[in-house]
């Protein structure tokens, strides 16, 4: 649908009207409108419940919903495919599946119409180069199953960069992990915006969003904030929606 | 070639048949899919005897392999969109065609040659005799042996061409379905191969062993696989080693060859279980008294 | 083909009574089996009690359940315990243990089964008629049997019954709030098995799991109060066990399972297609 493409801001990565995620008769998320910005790392925080994880379904088609969603320049998600690498959280995969963590980083490459899918030099090139961003050069023939959860997850983020993409989008890649794989995935995400890549994460730590993230969207069934991080992380605006106080983790019981 | 070497290549090429898209289900935490279409395809059957007017020939069977597939669609149906429990929609749907295809065998087993018997320990000793005979009276072999076979093939091309699809749409379905793989159809071949394969073996073990065929060499695999080609493999291994073993056993002492084969693959289970237990035991005493200071976790 | 003995002391009504109360104890359970989302643990305990009456046959030479069931028992409570190991111990999948778990017993009960046949037509019916189910071979005994079991149930539910609710919506919050979360879970998997026991002489192995299934299914459609949902349960598996029995009793050796399996499939379908066209056309 090229029809708007005027009125989509020439830096936007994401851009959303009126989207609205329901599962059967209860809203899940009402009418967000808002933009996400190009080559920035973006935090969608907000309580338990409040939309996170639906809104990013609804950018990813994994649930119906109703409103608009385009890409860059105007593009539907089916052409921004191959330039689109997703890691999803770690707890729905079953990591004790025969594979190596070379074989998943490999599965960024796949093409998803061809017969035998056989990779290319150029594609073993970019595995060998996301392992070695994330540091698992060393355990490349080790199965899954054998890794720590903060290695895991690693592997996740090496086979979102295998694929070179533009845009990033991430489900809660730091729950649940040990600090340095955490200190490592957060210097790649640095390094990617500073290559003008564009991050968008699920994140539940307030602590942390100050420091590395440079544009907030603040949900609560609702789009309660969107915009640069000083902007949004202002205690009114979270207070508002958090209802306790800071510093001390304001989520739900 | 002898009868008994028929139905030992019968029993084999079963194990592998049903190896390759249970270890499939078993990955994708399927294994009661498999269950269900086992039951399903009853109805199926009986409609493929039915049409051919005895067991002149077998060509209908895959045809009955669609109710089988109809019956995995339905059940995905039911608990997707209907928020029924993945449990109850599968008790559901598999026992409703299951009694269907039993009350269809039972009434009409004289015009099938199909009876409750049948059904449940299928006749795996007669597969010898329904051969497939050119014009001039030769004999090409049995016809079962012809349909696993051509079955096999069809199989080993569908997960060798797409061997990387099996691989993420099983590990990762929804990364699979970003990247852009059409992970329903994917899964739709799946439940098709299943339902030819419990159709396929169906005349050799009847309908409720075959689960053990789908279930248990893929799972033996499981116990120390670390790739997934491996894991194919040596389902099929596992397979066949029960079928082998449990054909001769129920000929020594005189059971039903089915129900032996279908308990020599829960045999077998506990043999490798066993043995990479005490192998790691083993392995932690030696290490133990050859490194006095306490080992590194 | 499992022939259908014709009723022999038991008076009509008493035989009547006692189909019913097999309904009705299937039904109750299955409505919080399927809360649960465990209704093919009865499936696998289902599958698993063959080889125990098989084996309790040859112990005891007798086709009556008075025999059978303590062996149904031990096989039925021993497939779960085996599949409960493999996830445990084997660290195999759940949905593979069980379907190795009912697979791998029900071959064992087939092989023993097969061992039998060899010595005649009367062990032969006496035993086939757990594969696909018997309304009419119910003797005044089994009626008895089947009677007490069922008050077992009834009063077993009665008594847990808030416990119960509350452990089956959500076990979690139950082991906080303090109820004893083992007992209850105990008791549903034993209260699952007193079904099945009863249950597979009516459809047989393969096929009892409907019976759990279906009536909770279709009670789902028409109310969401529990206590409802228990009464609607029961009345349909009472209605689909009787209709289904009457119809085989008319016909010349049809099995009672199947037909029974029909009818509360029915039942469940309407249920679901009432839910579906509800929802399309809010």
């Amino acid at each position: 649908m090229s029809g708007n493409t005027a009125s989509i801001k020439s830096n936007t990565a994401i851009a959303l009207q009126a989207v609205q995620v329901s599962y059967d008769a209860i809203v899940a998320l009402d009418s967000v409108t808002t933009d996400i910005p190009l080559g920035q790392m973006t935090a969608i925080i907000g309580p338990n419940g409040s939309g996170k994880s639906s809104l990013l379904k609804a950018i990813l088609q994994l649930v119906p919903y109703s409103g608009r969603i385009t890409f860059a320049q105007g593009i539907t998600l089916e052409q921004m495919r191959p330039r689109l690498a997703y890691v999803p959280q770690r707890i729905l995969v079953d990591w004790h599946f025969p594979v190596s963590v070379q074989d998943v980083v490999a599965m960024g490459r796949y093409k998803p119409g061809a017969f035998f899918n056989r990779l290319s030099a150029q594609d073993y090139e970019a595995i060998k180069e996301a392992l070695a961003e994330t540091g698992l050069t060393a355990f490349a023939k080790r199965p899954v199953g054998a890794l720590s959860g903060g290695q895991q997850q690693r592997v996740f983020i090496a086979r979102a960069l295998a694929r070179k993409a533009d845009l990033f989008i991430l489900d809660e890649p730091f729950s649940g992990i040990d600090s340095a794989s955490e200190e490592n995935i957060w210097q790649i995400a640095k390094a990617l915006t500073a290559a003008g890549k564009t991050l968008v994460m699920v994140h539940h730590d307030l602590q942390s969003v100050a420091q590395h993230f440079d544009h907030v969207i603040l949900l609560n069934g609702y789009c309660a904030a969107a915009g640069p991080v000083h902007e949004v992380m202002q205690p009114e605006v979270l207070n508002a929606v958090y209802y306790s106080r800071l510093p001390s983790s304001p989520q739900h019981a | 070639m002898s009868d008994q070497l028929w139905i030992l290549c019968t029993g084999i090429l079963v194990a592998i048949v049903c190896a390759l898209p249970g270890s499939l289900l078993m990955l994708r935490r399927q294994a009661l899919m498999g269950d269900a279409i086992a039951h399903a395809v009853l109805p199926g059957i009986f409609w493929a005897y039915w049409v051919s007017g005895g067991a002149d020939s077998l060509i209908f069977l895959p045809g009955a392999a669609i109710s089988g597939w109809v019956a995995a669609q339905a059940i995905a149906w039911l608990s997707k969109d209907n928020r029924l429990s993945s449990d109850a929609s599968t008790g559901l749907v598999f026992t409703f065609l299951f009694a269907v295809g039993v009350i269809l065998i039972s009434a009409f087993s004289r015009q099938t040659d199909l009876d409750q018997e049948c059904v449940l320990f299928g006749d795996i000793i007669w597969v010898p005799l329904e051969v497939f005979r050119t014009e001039q009276g030769l004999s090409l072999g049995p016809q079962a042996v012809w349909i696993l076979c051509i079955t096999l093939v069809l199989f080993l091309a569908v997960i060798f061409i797409g061997f990387k699809g099996w691989m993420l749409t099983s590990f990762d379905p929804v990364f699979a379905q970003i990247a852009g793989y059409r992970v329903w159809l994917w899964s739709a071949v799946l439940m098709a191969m299943t339902s030819l394969s419990s159709v396929a073996a169906f005349r050799s073990v009847g309908a409720v062993l075959v689960i053990a065929f789908l279930a248990v060499p893929p799972a033996i695999a499981a116990l120390y696989t670390k790739s997934l080609r491996r894991q194919l493999w040596d389902s099929c291994f596992w397979g066949s080693i029960s079928t082998v073993s449990g054909w001769g056993l129920a000929l020594y002492w005189d059971v039903s060859i089915s129900g032996m084969m279908a308990v020599m693959t829960g045999v077998w289970f506990l043999i490798v279980w066993s043995f990479l237990r005490i192998r790691r035991w083993y392995k932690n005493t030696s290490y133990a008294t050859s490194h006095q200071a306490t080992p590194t976790s | 083909m499992p022939e259908s003995l014709w009723i022999h002391d038991a008076g009509l009504w008493w035989l009547l009574f006692g189909l019913i109360c097999i309904a009705v104890s299937c039904g109750l359970t299955g409505v919080f089996l399927t809360l649960k989302g465990e209704a093919l643990n009865g499936d696998v305990m289902a599958h698993g009690v063959l080889p125990g009456i098989v084996v309790a046959f040859m112990v005891s030479g007798s086709r009556d359940l008075i025999w059978l069931i303590p062996g149904a028992a031990l096989s039925g409570a021993a497939t779960l315990w085996a599949k409960r190991w493999l996830v445990a111990t084997a660290k195999v999948r759940p949905d593979s243990a069980a379907a190795i778990t009912l697979s791998v017993f029900y071959g064992l009960g087939i092989v023993l089964l097969s061992k039998v046949r060899q010595s005649g037509t009367a062990a032969q019916a006496g035993l086939d008629r757990f594969l696909f189910g018997s309304a009419a071979a119910m003797l005044t005994d089994e009626v008895w049997i089947a009677v007490i079991l069922t008050l077992s149930v009834v009063i077993l539910i009665s008594a847990y019954y808030k416990g119960l609710t509350v452990f089956v919506f959500d076990p979690e919050y139950a082991a906080v709030a303090g109820f004893p979360v083992q007992r209850l879970s105990f008791l549903l998997t034993f209260l699952t098995l007193i079904c099945v026991i009863t249950g597979v002489q009516l459809l047989g192995v393969v096929l009892v799991a409907s019976l759990l299934v279906a009536p909770a299914v279709a009670a789902s459609a028409w109310t969401h109060a529990l206590h409802i949902r228990l009464i609607l349960a029961s009345i349909f598996a009472c209605m689909a066990v009787l209709g289904g029995g009457l119809i085989s009793a008319s016909g010349d050796g049809l099995p009672t399972g199947p037909w029974v399996v029909v009818i509360l499939s029915f039942f469940a379908f309407i249920g679901i297609g009432k839910k579906y066209f509800v929802r399309k056309l809010r």
